[in-house]
């Protein structure tokens, strides 16, 4: 196939150059340039309105480090440990959200009435998702007037002050993602996934005599595992760095830091205190966190696939 | 060929979720039509809140005149659009680099791109940040001409905030440039180019063809598809970002719609009429968008699903 | 099919032309002045505002009121180059600013405006920095207590006055609050435990060796642990509001509402209780403690942004805006406190009433009256570590009172020991 199209490298070269040139020079200056700059600006000190110093490994100690105090050992940080649990609490919605599509698109067979209006229901709310949506929510869950809480007070219940309740904060964002996203991109990789499992392998088991749970057990969740598997792993990225929008618009942050996540933590050190350098540290160090994750993942899950 | 029976039952909890995910919109839009007393008057029973009971339209007339809703729409408009033709632009040039020539180092780069789709935009966001603020001293030191470039010679007091900012903060070219760049874009269109059959494009270069013209009258047009899918994709996610506007404009002049929603919150207490009218005037647009584009945007979707 | 390339790139052009197309201004030197405020108070702004250009012809000034996260976004420009010329500003960051070099150096300017009128020994001593000023003070007094005059006499507790003092209102609280004593009490709480420097400033306690200067932590000290005590037994009492109801609903709105019989604050709340309470109500300076009735106070002041484009049409408006002159139109509105001797004590303010004990306000302002645990760069974390250990006395009351000042000290030591930044030793 090759052979017709003849590698004249060269000419190509220069032409390639010119194709590439406008992307790659944007690549370069908002990419892939300031991966390496961030790196650098994490052993900094800077608020950008005095010149940068310079404090070596001083961010990092002071981000994961612990030091003894007459309460024992303490972190040098707290508020990351506090924050990074409140990221991995928030990554429940991960699987919640998983097994929602996935059911979802195991009820919209091919041949039922009214599908396609079906998904485009379900598909709406990841559609308009961002700040709107957010604005929205913070209304639903308004403990006086908001949808949620009338509706339980028509059954006779009094709602908690959802998003400025320690203990309800939480559990209100993991819900309203689970509306946005039990009907969004995963339910539709799932519809394409389902569609391709050959009707043949249900004939034959059925003929076995198989149910209908180890139907699914043995042909469909195995086919299913590549897709899982992607959703799972793009999921996981996006989850440990999201969460800002959110609690940004819904609530602050808090009750008392609450619904902080990673993601939100940089914006305020960055954004609200101008600590540029140890932003740049917890940036790098969500960065790696995300690296590692994904990793284990792919040896976990290739395993998988293969299996 | 018999296919695995379904259960008229099905539609029982389809519906049911299907009513779930309109729910709340039902009541974006009866908020958004209420007036402005009644919103706070506490309703006991579920139904009326989601069915619109006063037609209201007053509120989304009033919406353009609170606030400068019109510029905010504008800019938002304005952004969005010129961020969705640099990106197609530069993708689809760079795709045709990675997917139809042939060059040392190719691969190697092209799994450089592929490994930047990991890092947090957190990461990057910082030094653009500082770059974009840096730009107007950089500019002032090395190139005085640029400086003169931006029109501030025209305007007796540059220091006002929307006249002379060509670069740096609160500047259109903040909020443009640095979104006119994506791997992912490069990604999606170089896995279009690669499934695309090339006889068309051999047949060209044998005849003679300059590969700018291969790109720009057969490649293009073959790909309309992957590219109106990038297209959809790009607007889509454009119009609705928030955080990089928000660190980047001050000034009201610049605000883009999803900044402008937070202009209805004051100190005492949030309209939330008028919220949702303007929640819902922004909407539209994707609205208008996903449902014409619908074949294209669940085609991406899946393109981007499918690892090359 | 020839893509449209000329529409693509008028599009990508489009920004820039738009931005370049704006009318022309006449020669007026403009100054913009950030500040916050409700509708109400911005009205008076104006006012100030066009009497200074009255008496300025040629400078126009604009107002940029900017409401939720006032300091994020300020901050912001700052960083940008973009500030506004003259900047409100409150105590908690004026030091994290001044010593950062943003803001012009003013002392001249307070010299000139103060020559023949002295300002009060708080917001002197609150704002003044090795002898500069960053800023001009037009606001500064204390909190004070408002107290809900119905539910004291329908309960038959005295009045506060001189003698009133911490342990009384502990002693007091059973009665005036119906949730935990009384059930005849007209409020449901006797009060709402303020933030904890208060009990320091009561005690007479002091965390550091010198409050401006600090080398050494002394919060090891008898009045510190009779502060954390006293706090703790406040809580105990169950007359206090309980923590979760605080952060649902508004402070000062328990107080409105008639839920509260004792409410800790500045003047500024008068505007929101004014024709908005069922009940009647005054101020009392706060209850006593070892070392007096010393309070807490906070802080506004006016600054110009030292890159300024326009440096002396903005001193020039502060000079007006901080004057007596401006400071009686300020005082008329009803946010401030006059922070001039002579004004702070004449019949136009103390005649303002309601509240009727408007004299109170003044009184905080006096030699002693108020202060801060720290005046300098890092302000608020030193806030933070009190508020943390305040909370762990509270939340966790098996904690003896000894080890939680022996946190207190090991953090404040590790904030001492950490750099900040420092303001310039050389006086001019």
């Amino acid at each position: 196939m090759r052979a017709t199209f003849a590698p004249r490298s060269r000419r190509h070269g220069r032409t390639a150059l010119i194709f590439l040139l406008p992307n790659f020079v944007g690549f370069v200056v908002f990419t892939a340039g300031p991966v390496l700059v961030s790196l650098g600006l994490s052993f900094t000190s800077w608020d950008l309105l005095q010149p940068p110093c310079w404090v070596g490994f001083d961010n990092f100690v002071r981000l994961l480090g612990f030091h003894l105090s007459p309460e024992g050992w303490e972190a040098n940080d707290p508020y990351f440990w506090k924050y990074l649990g409140n990221t991995l609490f928030l990554l429940l919605g991960l699987p919640l959200n998983t097994a929602a599509s996935l059911g979802l698109a195991l009820m919209l067979q091919d041949n039922l009435r009214f599908r396609s209006a079906y998904r485009f229901l379900f598909y709406l709310p990841s559609v308009v998702s961002g700040v709107a949506i957010y604005y929205l929510w913070r209304w639903i869950y308004n403990p006086d007037y908001g949808l949620l809480n009338t509706a339980l007070a028509g059954l006779g219940m009094e709602g908690p002050a959802w998003l400025s309740s320690l203990s309800w904060s939480k559990p209100a964002l993991l819900l309203m993602g689970l509306w946005v996203s039990a009907g969004g991109q995963a339910m539709i990789l799932y519809l394409a996934a389902l569609s391709q499992i050959s009707p043949e392998l249900y004939e034959a088991a059925e003929i076995d005599g198989a149910g209908r749970w180890e139907k699914f057990r043995a042909i469909t969740w195995p086919a299913l595992g590549p897709v899982t598997f992607f959703i799972l792993t793009m999921g996981m990225i996006g989850g440990l760095q999201g969460g800002f929008e959110a609690a940004y618009v819904m609530t602050g942050g808090g009750p008392f830091g609450a619904t902080t996540t990673l993601g939100y933590q940089i914006y305020n050190l960055a954004y609200v205190h101008f600590q540029m350098g140890y932003a740049a540290t917890l940036a790098w160090t969500l960065f790696l966190l995300v690296l590692g994750i994904t990793l284990l993942q792919w040896r976990f899950g290739s395993r998988q696939t293969i299996a | 060929m018999k296919r695995p029976s379904v259960s008229r039952w099905v539609h029982l909890p389809l519906l049911m979720f299907a009513a779930m995910a309109l729910a709340p919109l039902a009541f974006m839009l009866t908020t958004a039509l209420s007036e402005p007393g009644r919103t706070l008057r506490a309703e006991v029973s579920l139904l009326p809140m989601l069915m619109p009971r006063t037609w209201h339209w007053n509120n989304f007339i009033e919406v353009w005149g609170k606030v400068p809703f019109m510029r905010y729409y504008l800019n938002s408009l304005m952004i969005s659009l010129a961020i969705t033709s640099g990106q197609v632009l530069t993708s689809a040039m760079a795709a045709y680099a990675f997917a139809r020539l042939n060059w040392p180092g190719r691969d190697r780069l092209f799994l450089a791109y592929l490994a930047t789709l990991m890092i947090p935009g957190a990461v990057t966001m910082i030094p653009n940040f500082i770059l974009m603020k840096s730009l107007p001293e950089i500019f002032g030191k090395c190139l005085p001409f640029v400086d003169w470039l931006s029109l501030r010679h025209l305007t007796p007091d540059p220091s006002s905030p929307m006249v002379g900012r060509w670069v740096g903060l609160d500047s259109y070219f903040a909020l443009i440039l640095p979104g006119m760049f994506s791997a992912y874009g490069t990604f999606l269109l170089r896995q279009f180019l690669l499934n695309q059959p090339r006889e068309l494009e051999e047949a060209a270069e044998i005849d003679g063809c300059g590969h700018a013209r291969i790109f720009f009258h057969i490649t293009l047009p073959l790909a309309a598809p992957g590219v109106a899918t990038l297209a959809i994709f790009t607007f889509m996610g454009s119009w609705g970002s928030f955080l990089w506007p928000l660190v980047t404009v001050n000034h009201d002049e610049l605000r883009t719609l999803p900044l402008g929603l937070q202009a209805f919150q004051g100190q005492y207490g949030t309209e939330w009429h008028l919220l949702m009218a303007a929640a819902l005037l922004m909407l539209l647009p994707i609205l208008v968008v996903f449902v014409a584009g619908q074949r294209f945007f669940l085609r991406g979707l899946m393109l981007g699903g499918v690892k090359g | 099919m020839n893509p449209p390339l000329t529409p693509l790139l008028v599009l990508l052009g489009l920004p820039w032309i738009l931005t370049a197309c704006v009318p022309q201004r006449e020669s007026v030197r403009e100054i913009t002045f950030s500040l916050w405020g409700a509708t109400e108070q911005l009205k008076a702004e104006e006012a100030i505002v066009a009497e200074f250009e009255k008496q300025h012809p040629g400078i126009r000034v604009r107002l940029m009121p900017m409401g939720a996260r006032y300091l994020e976004k300020l901050q912001a420009m700052f960083v940008g180059q973009a500030a506004p010329d003259v900047i409100m500003i409150e105590i908690s960051m004026y030091d994290n600013w001044a010593s950062r070099g943003v803001l012009a150096d003013l002392t001249e300017d307070l010299r000139k405006i103060t020559r023949d009128h002295p300002l009060l020994p708080v917001p002197q001593r609150a704002f003044e920095r090795n002898g500069r000023f960053f800023g001009i003070p037009i606001n500064c007094h204390g909190h004070v207590a408002y107290v809900n005059l119905d539910a004291f006499r329908a309960t038959g507790v005295p009045l506060p006055d001189e003698t009133w003092t911490w342990e009384k209102l502990l002693a007091q609280s059973p009665l005036l609050s119906r949730r935990h004593g009384n059930s005849l009490a007209l409020t449901d709480y006797a009060l709402l435990i303020p933030q904890f420097p208060i009990f320091l400033t009561a005690e007479g306690a002091t965390l550091f060796d010198s409050d401006s200067l600090p080398t050494r932590v002394t919060a090891d000290q008898p009045a510190v642990h009779r502060a954390f005590d006293l706090v703790r037994r406040l809580q105990a009492s169950g007359c206090a509001v309980p923590p979760e109801v605080q952060s649902d609903q508004g402070d000062f709105q328990l107080f409105r509402d008639g839920r509260l019989a004792v409410y800790f604050a500045g003047r500024w709340i008068v505007p929101e209780l004014l024709g908005k309470t069922s009940f009647a109500w005054d101020v009392f300076s706060v209850p006593a403690g070892t070392a007096g009735s010393v309070t807490v106070h906070g802080g506004t002041v006016l600054s110009v942004w030292s890159k300024s484009r326009h440096p002396e049409e903005a001193r020039a408006f502060v000079r007006f805006y901080a004057s007596q002159d401006g400071a009686r139109r300020s005082m008329l509105a009803g946010r401030y406190a006059p922070v001039y001797a002579d004004l702070a004590f004449q019949p136009e303010f103390l005649s303002l009433a309601p509240p009727r004990n408007m004299r109170k306000f003044s009184e905080t302002m006096g030699e002693g009256r108020a202060r801060l645990p720290y005046y300098g760069p890092g302000m608020g974390q030193v806030g933070d570590i009190l508020l943390g250990r305040a909370g762990q006395a509270l939340v966790q009351p098996e904690i003896p009172v000894s080890e939680i000042v022996r946190g207190l000290c090991f953090d404040l030591q590790r904030w001492l020991d950490q750099p900040r930044s420092t303001y310039p030793r050389e006086v001019p």
